[in-house]
């Protein structure tokens, strides 16, 4: 169970942190500052997410250490059949998106109630922080 | 100076008390100076991870 000054970084800082483009990349990095401080969490899927972006521009070697450092730092948190029979229900009765329906139920899960995230909507139940 | 009483699983035990006689000998302290070498080996660990990210994230910015 998580800490309760732990929260969520979503795959999109991730990406922005490690990107050459200077677009909310300060931001990103000032996440992930304080994130490594928190012992910040990252669901399985975006922490996949990012490594299916950063793969294209890293050598495999690169990306071993990487994920280790990464996985050092933060938390990586996988969802229970719980949350994602959860996620599917919600997904499908509410019509979200199945990934943010199962972001919700992986929040609630673990206590978690901020998230990081520069493409995320508001949802009930969870604050959404840029920087 | 705290005391705690923590509960682990014979297999762990055995290996902290294997460890703990290879590092320290039949020392009263050895157990809790392992212990206290491990969490620093952790928190070295992570520090530098932490630094090499720090560094990935800095290349970005050439």
């Amino acid at each position: 169970m998580a800490s309760n000054n732990s929260f969520l970084i979503s795959a999109d800082v991730l990406i922005s942190a490690f990107s050459p483009n200077k677009r909310n990349k300060n931001a990103a990095i000032i996440i992930l500052e304080k994130g490594i401080k928190n012992k910040a969490c990252i669901v399985e899927s975006d922490f996949l997410e990012f490594i299916s972006v950063i793969i294209q521009k890293k050598y495999v070697g690169d990306i071993k250490t990487l994920v280790e450092d990464l996985q050092a730092v933060y938390k990586i948190i996988k969802p229970s059949n719980k949350a994602i029979v959860g996620a599917i229900s919600v997904a499908k009765n509410k019509k979200k998106d199945y990934n943010v329906a199962l972001l919700i139920e992986m929040m609630k899960e673990n206590n978690l109630s901020v998230i990081y995230s520069f493409g995320l909507k508001p949802v009930t139940g969870f604050k959404v922080k840029r920087a | 100076m705290g005391v705690m009483t923590i509960s682990m699983g014979a297999e762990s035990e055995k290996m902290l008390r294997d460890m703990a006689k290879a590092k320290y000998g039949n020392r009263k302290d050895a157990i809790s100076k392992t212990i206290i070498d491990s969490l620093k080996a952790q928190k070295d660990k992570e520090e530098a991870a932490a630094n090499r990210l720090r560094l990935e994230w800095a290349k970005g910015d050439k």
